[in-house]
């Protein structure tokens, strides 16, 4: 009887501990001294006093409270690495590296490897992508023309980051500054272009070009490290009063811009023209050169062939001929 | 028992000595409060109860509770006015958007004049709104459209900046941005002003037009003069003969002589020399 109660109890093996059984015992093993309630909050807090006293689910962490926390600690430490260590960039993408809030190194596309945070921070940008700037976001956007009229424009600009440390660190708001110097090189093309040039649809790329320029030296002024790729007008509008005079303007540019298709057709043609005359006459002319006065009598008689075919004629009658004669070629020729 | 039991892992540790542990913590908290990274784009103004003593920058240690760290940005600032009014030379209220770069120069004495940058941010808005439109007022329009060519930015620039050399920062800079007309009555005239005149531009529009047309009409004919000069200049004698033949079948034997025009043929025509019988003679007598 003795050796079995020193059986019951605690003294067996972490692995083989198991809640007690409801199923039937040996037959010849009383009672248990106790049954054995299940693990406690105290229990787990008086750990490892006793393996009997570990509940089942503790075994696989190895059996103890302590081995547990530290495993639920060495696993937050294994993912706060990898989230802030290692770094995987895109191939259009650069990192800013900062270290201790200095500014360290950048990094580029593929697996980096860096300090954990807070030791060192990785701000990523898209460098390869076109961001795009539109405005005004609603409503309306007047300015004025170098000559005094007001008009109605809604513009984009379209910029990439050039070099990411700069954009991170040159200022707090670059989106802010970008949006100013594209405002400010508008303004500026503008101050030197009439509302008739902007009437003019032909002739707003130099506009947008000046503008372009004035930006992109506003921004570098700040040293954003961006490139702005293009400033675009995407509409021009009277103010609601001055449709009428617009619609007038307009109508007038329509008006001169066919002329003008007209005339340089016209001018096309006759410049064609000439340069066919031209050539017609040169190899008239070469010809000649090499028999001056059959050239002339064939050339004469074709006409002939030509206009007598196609008049009436009478034939013999007195009186001087209609037509002049070929005149005979210069002396010392022999045909 | 219990009592006497050593207390077993942390959650133990923390159950039996609960002071301790929280005064470690409170401890611990303070210690990190005596750290401040002053990041790559700031400096670090370090104050002890409220007054600047000295700047830090990366990592700085100093005395927890009694000292702070106040961050000034030492980049250039971007300040945005929106809507700043003035009347130009021409009587117009106009209305002008400026974008200000302002740099902190001495961050103890922002942060002792005014806190920090933020807390110096409005009064700095209302002080340059107040001076752009001052000294913008009475100017040609034209000059504020063109400010960077008619040499208005820099002394901009340099009114500001003595507004606010006494609080640590500089005025580097001055950009106008979008320049309007401001609303109002003011605008009712303008806008009726323009309306006439657009009238008017879209005559010179249309005059401007045939003007150039003209000239480039002028062009292609002086154009085709160049080339008929050149060819012709080679031979102008035979340039006589080969063109009257060009011009008689044109005339006479053309498509457009449809009635037909009546040739008399003179016997003694050169064209009849052959037909006589008279063929040995040379042509023209």
């Amino acid at each position: 009887m003795t050796q079995m109660g020193d059986n019951s109890g605690g003294q067996r093996p972490a692995g083989e501990d198991r809640p007690p059984a409801d199923g039937p015992r040996s037959p010849w093993r009383p009672e248990g001294p106790a049954p054995r309630r299940s693990a406690g909050l105290e229990d787990i807090l008086r750990s490892g006093t006793t393996a009997a006293a570990r509940p089942h689910w503790l075994a696989r962490f190895g059996g103890s409270p302590r081995a547990l926390v530290w495993q639920v600690l060495a696993g937050l430490a294994v993912v706060w690495l990898a989230a802030t260590s290692l770094h995987q960039l895109g191939p259009r993408e650069a990192g800013v590296v900062s270290t201790l809030g200095r500014f360290g190194r950048t990094i580029g596309p593929g697996l980096s490897l860096t300090w954990p945070w807070p030791l060192e921070r990785v701000l990523v940008r898209d460098t390869g992508a076109l961001e795009l700037l539109d405005v005004p976001d609603a409503g309306d956007n007047v300015m004025l023309t170098g000559d005094g009229f007001l008009i109605n424009i809604g513009w984009q600009m379209r910029w990439s980051v050039s070099d990411p440390r700069r954009f991170a660190y040159a200022s707090a708001q670059p989106k802010r500054v970008l949006r100013m110097a594209g405002a400010a090189g508008l303004r500026t093309a503008l101050a030197a272009t009439s509302l008739a040039t902007l009437a003019d649809e032909s002739r707003r790329p130099p506009l947008e070009q000046q503008a372009r320029a004035r930006a992109q030296a506003e921004a570098d002024r700040w040293g954003l490290g961006v490139r702005i790729e293009g400033l675009t007008l995407r509409r021009v509008e009277p103010p609601a009063k001055l449709a009428d005079g617009w619609a007038k303007v307009q109508a007038a540019t329509a008006d001169v811009a066919r002329l003008q298709d007209q005339t340089e057709a016209y001018g096309r043609e006759l410049t064609a023209r000439s340069e066919a005359d031209a050539a017609a006459f040169d190899k008239a002319l070469v010809q000649y050169r090499a028999a001056p006065a059959l050239t002339r009598k064939r050339l004469y008689y074709e006409m002939m062939d030509n206009v007598l075919a196609r008049n009436p004629k009478v034939v013999g009658a007195p009186g001087p001929m209609a037509l002049p004669a070929p005149r005979r070629p210069a002396a010392g020729a022999s045909q | 028992m219990k009592a006497t039991t050593r207390p077993n892992g942390l959650a133990g540790w923390l159950a039996a000595y609960p002071l301790t542990f929280g005064l470690a913590a409170v401890l611990l908290a303070t210690l990190a409060s005596a750290v401040a990274l002053v990041g790559e784009d700031e400096t670090g103004v370090v104050t002890r109860l409220g007054r600047p003593v000295r700047l830090a920058a990366g990592p700085d240690l100093h005395w927890p509770l009694v000292e702070q760290v106040v961050r000034v940005d030492r980049r250039a600032q971007p300040l945005v006015l929106e809507q700043v009014g003035f009347t130009s030379a021409e009587g117009q209220r106009v209305e002008i958007e400026a974008l200000v770069r302002l740099r902190v120069v001495d961050p103890a004495r922002l942060v002792a004049a005014n806190g920090s940058v933020e807390g110096a941010e409005q009064a700095w808005r209302r002080l340059f709104a107040g001076e752009l439109a001052r000294q913008l007022n009475g100017q040609a329009l034209g000059r504020v459209l063109g400010a960077e060519g008619a040499g208005l930015a820099a002394p901009l620039a340099a009114a500001l900046d003595a507004k606010v050399a006494s609080s640590g920062a500089r005025v580097e800079a001055v950009t106008l941005g979008r320049v309007t007309l401001a609303g109002g009555a003011s605008l009712d005239a303008a806008l009726a002003r323009m309306q006439g005149r657009l009238g008017d531009e879209a005559m010179l529009v249309r005059e401007r037009g045939q003007d150039a047309a003209r000239l480039r009409q002028a062009d292609a004919e002086a154009r085709a003069a160049q080339i008929a000069n050149r060819a012709y200049g080679q031979d102008p004698e035979f340039y006589d003969f080969w063109r009257a033949m060009q011009s008689y079948n044109a005339v006479l034997g053309g498509p457009a002589d449809k009635g037909g025009t009546t040739i008399q043929l003179g016997s003694d025509s050169e064209y009849l020399r052959q037909f006589r019988g008279t063929g040995s003679r040379g042509g023209g007598q």
